[in-house]
């Protein structure tokens, strides 16, 4: 047990070193802004795409849709749409989002996939394609990469996650990140999550965030994460098949950054 | 020879468990001093005094908690009135308690507030307190003095007289000090530099409680009042609700926060009234018009000392004359109440407007204070919120919640926002920068038992400062993050490892134009470890890094500590042997020390300094306690030393 502790606390240090770079996939979902993004190892339909190795938890076929509202600014606002398809054995992600204004806009588009190649371990891939479309006399560019991602059950309560978002940096020139989280389920009403994130020339941002079903419908969330320094909060609200989160970031430099979602889970 | 050996496997026994219990209590003041020392590492401001002395007659008059008296048990400040309602009712519906872990699984407690309360309760049965038909007074007297080879003001004999008596019904005490460098005089004072006094009476029917004399009062969460206010910027805290609302006899000895006149409490703890009234003369800078004619007053003066001329013309310069009334309501799952408040000063305040830290300081001779605040909930969840108003000036707020989702967690959230020209001079809110004013910003803290024996403990707290004040003449940001850890396998020995990081925006140096600003952070990191290797040793081991940027200086400290009890007399000794080096002011580094009773001992400490003390106290009876305390300190500024000696006797 103690080497397997060494081994975790090793690979934390290690996946903090790591140079990677601002992820293009600007992250979505409600109930994922609302524990500060530390839910790359937290099932859920938008944790999907912040490690897609997530997949082989979603239980259902769900469908979404997203708001985010940067620092509460139009012109900076994203949306997205997505899916999860529920098939056994390799489940399927689709994602889009749209992010800028009619000038000057990202569209980001990607298909992922995860099998679960022991009991407590799986593997998830995802091909992206980023398009980014200038104004006036920039030409429009496309880029094809890929994220990868990886959960580990290190106890009936603990679980590991760990995702790299474009590998390619030498290639594409496009910034890479890494992400590790853990996350704990203490109770089956309350769940802890902490991690790290290390983007290309960006610091190292520690994050942690935790969840709790105060009644049967209603979920409270909170976070904290280290860089940008900001407070997380949200709420969730769910009523048969139908799930709406709203989340926040709060950071006292930069003002509040809001988002909104709805999941739709086919039973 | 059987009952023998059942007779000393008994006292066996009954020792290891009064070790314990001791142990228990060091390990729970170690805890909060690495707080204190936390807390003044980050910031100058905060002043522990008040609160240490509050906790120090805690811990003289321990709070019997299985008489299920809600009175008695909200002598424990920190405690909110729900903790103490459910602690009360708890007793009254199930009997005494029997262990401090029982405490934990209560409805709005945790482990972290039962730390805090073990080393100041007691668990005996109400039957077995004595001292109740003729009350119990407490006597103390305390003297020290401090020589170093330098002319300064802080050398001198510091004396402390405190007498205490306490009944049923009645109870009254007298607080005299002079700081050192004070003289002894009957001119223009009381024989003594400060003399405090009060007379209460604690009544069973419509009248609560009356106060005469000398008071301190706290309601709601401090924003309009709080005189008493007991966490300061204490990030880790249990939790950022203040505690009771309460009108409390004033026996500290700092000589300028407090009321001086009479309340009375009508009422019981769900609905009642407080009315209150006070004229206090207090320290503040006087302006002189051109005949040299004593006119307005610049600013208020803390600290008490009187020695200089500067000083002495600030002595007693202004009198304070508040009346007020408070109102409460409420019931088992909320209450709630209002407090109006209005001031007179004998003098104008006239601030110096020519720096931008007086652009939105008091002006003028009359204030009133208008607020309103409710608690609610129990389990859980508990939420907490008030909203004041200053007449001149502007409104603040604070609003929180504290929520306990399992057993083993506990969750604090604290929003705040104090707007730059909001004036009040008895406030204690949560926040991070010192007076009532000019914050905005927001807390978290997470309590987390991990694993058996392991508790951590994560907290941040980002704000923002909106209008000008020393040293930014724009507005700016600072944030706070700690993160604890304790590891606690058995009772006799615990490990803590603690990271403190903080930052905040100031003014750059330039010498002409707009200054630009600059971020000043500093990180420590903090080890403790605390053993005992046999019964009556104690060792305490402890080291601190600190780093500072952008000036890259760098400090460490060591320190040892022991504590050995004598078998045979009744003599306990204390001893420390500290190094220390930093590269300067900034990278400086704290160690608490134990000290004296009612008092202590949390020496800043830098540049390249060796410290030691020694101390002794003997107690020959168990209401006589002696204590004599020697430190010096050796570094480049030369050699310190100070003597501390103090009685306390209690009938």
């Amino acid at each position: 047990m103690l080497r397997w502790n060494a081994v975790l606390v090793s690979f934390f240090m290690t996946a903090a070193g790591l140079q990677a770079g601002e992820p293009l996939f600007v992250p979505h979902g409600a109930a994922s802004m609302g524990m500060a993004f530390a839910v790359t190892a937290t099932p859920g339909h938008w944790s999907c795409f912040n490690n897609q190795a997530l997949l082989t938890a979603a239980p259902s076929t769900s469908f979404s849709a997203a708001l985010e509202n940067r620092f509460m600014v139009p012109g900076l606002s994203s949306k997205a749409v997505s899916a999860v398809i529920a098939v056994i054995p390799a489940p399927l992600g689709i994602v889009a989002t749209h992010y800028g204004n009619a000038d000057y806009y990202r569209l980001f588009t990607g298909v992922g996939s995860a099998v679960k190649v022991t009991d407590g371990i799986a593997l998830g891939l995802q091909v992206d394609c980023i398009t980014e479309h200038g104004a006036g006399e920039y030409r429009d560019i496309t880029h094809v990469t890929f994220e990868t991602g990886m959960t580990c059950d290190l106890s009936p309560s603990l679980s590991l996650g760990m995702h790299l978002f474009n590998p390619l940096t030498p290639l594409n020139g496009l910034p890479s990140s890494i992400d590790a989280a853990l996350h704990w389920r203490q109770s089956d009403d309350f769940m802890l999550a902490i991690g790290s994130s290390k983007a290309t020339d960006e610091p190292l941002s520690v994050r942690c965030g935790l969840s709790w079903d105060v009644l049967d419908r209603l979920v409270l969330r909170s976070g904290y994460m280290s860089s940008p320094s900001a407070f997380a909060f949200g709420i969730g609200f769910r009523m048969a098949t139908l799930q709406a989160d709203a989340g926040f970031l709060m950071n006292s430099m930069t003002g509040v950054t809001s988002s909104l979602s709805f999941i739709w889970t086919l039973r | 020879m059987k009952r023998l050996v059942i007779l000393r496997a008994a006292l066996v026994l009954w020792c290891m468990a009064l070790i314990q219990g001791c142990l228990l209590c060091q390990e729970v003041i170690t805890g909060f001093s690495e707080s204190v020392e936390d807390i003044l590492a980050l910031t100058d401001e905060y002043d522990p005094a008040s609160l240490l002395e509050g906790l120090s007659e805690l811990k003289e008059y321990p709070v019997r908690i299985n008489g299920g008296d809600e009175k008695e048990i909200s002598r424990l400040f920190f405690l909110t009135e729900f903790q103490v309602m459910v602690l009360a009712a708890h007793v009254r519906k199930n009997g005494s308690v029997v262990t401090l872990y029982e405490l934990a699984l209560l409805p709005a407690f945790d482990r972290n507030t039962v730390m805090l309360m073990a080393p100041y309760i007691s668990l005996e049965s109400p039957g077995e307190a004595g001292g109740k038909g003729y009350g119990r007074t407490t006597v103390t007297l305390t003297s020290s003095a401090r020589f170093s080879g330098e002319d300064n003001d802080t050398e001198g004999v510091r004396s402390l007289f405190k007498v205490r008596h306490e009944r049923e019904r009645i109870d009254f005490g007298l607080t005299a000090e002079n700081d050192p460098g004070e003289r002894f005089t009957f001119r223009s004072a009381p024989g003594t530099d400060f003399l405090s006094g009060y007379l209460g009476f604690r009544g069973k029917k419509i009248i609560d409680r009356v106060i005469v004399g000398d008071y301190a009062l706290r309601f709601g969460e401090g924003v309009a009042l709080n005189s008493s206010r007991w966490m300061g910027s204490w990030l880790s805290s249990p939790s950022f609700m203040s505690g009771r609302s309460a009108a409390m006899p004033y026996t500290s000895s700092e000589e300028n926060d407090f009321f001086r006149g009479i309340c009375i409490a009508i009422g019981d703890v769900n609905s009642g009234v407080l009315l209150f009234g006070s004229s206090n003369m207090i320290d503040a800078r006087p302006l002189y018009d051109e005949d040299n004619t004593f006119t307005a007053v610049s600013n208020l003066v803390r600290g008490g000392v009187h020695v200089t001329e500067s000083q002495m013309a600030a002595r007693n310069s202004l009198t304070e004359t508040v009346a007020g009334l408070r109102l409460t309501t409420g019931a088992d799952r909320i209450r709630g109440g209002v407090t109006a408040m209005s001031t007179w000063f004998s003098q104008p305040f006239l601030p110096d407007r020519s720096k931008t830290e007086n652009i939105h300081a008091f002006e003028g001779d009359r204030l009133l204070n208008l607020s309103a605040d409710c608690r609610a909930g129990t389990g859980p969840i508990l939420l907490f919120a008030e909203a004041a108003l200053s007449l001149p000036g502007s409104w603040a707020a604070t609003t929180g919640l504290r929520a306990k989702p399992s057993g083993r967690v506990t969750f604090n959230l604290l929003a705040r926002h104090f707007s730059p020209d909001y004036h009040a001079f008895h406030a204690g809110a949560y926040k991070a920068g010192s007076g009532s004013d000019n914050e905005t910003g927001m807390t978290a803290s997470l309590h987390l038992e991990a694993a058996r024996h392991l508790f951590v403990t994560a907290a941040a707290d980002h704000y923002r400062i909106p209008g000008p004040r020393y040293r930014s003449a724009s507005s700016s940001y600072g944030s706070r993050i700690e993160i604890k850890g304790e590891y606690l396998p058995r009772d006799d020995i615990s490990l803590r490892l603690s990271f403190t990081s903080s930052s905040r925006e100031y003014d750059a140096a330039s010498e002409t134009g707009i200054a630009s600003s600059v971020i000043h952070a500093r990180q420590q990191v903090g080890f403790v470890l605390n053993y005992a290797p046999a019964a009556g040793v104690r060792l305490t081991t402890r080291a601190s890094v600190s780093a500072i940027t952008p000036s890259v200086e760098r400090g460490y400290l060591l320190c040892q500590d022991l504590s050995y009890s004598f078998h045979r007399v009744p003599l306990r000794l204390w001893f420390r042997y500290l190094l220390c080096s930093t590269g300067g002011w900034d990278s400086r580094l704290y160690a608490w020390e134990n000290d004296l009773l009612s008092s202590f001992s949390v020496p800043a400490l830098y540049g390249e300094t060796t410290r030691l003390f020694l101390m002794l106290s003997w107690k020959p009876a168990e209401k006589i306690e002696a204590r004599v305390k020697y430190a010096f300190t050796d570094s480049r500024n030369g050699l310190k030393q100070e003597v501390k000696g103090q009685v306390r006797i209690v009938f």
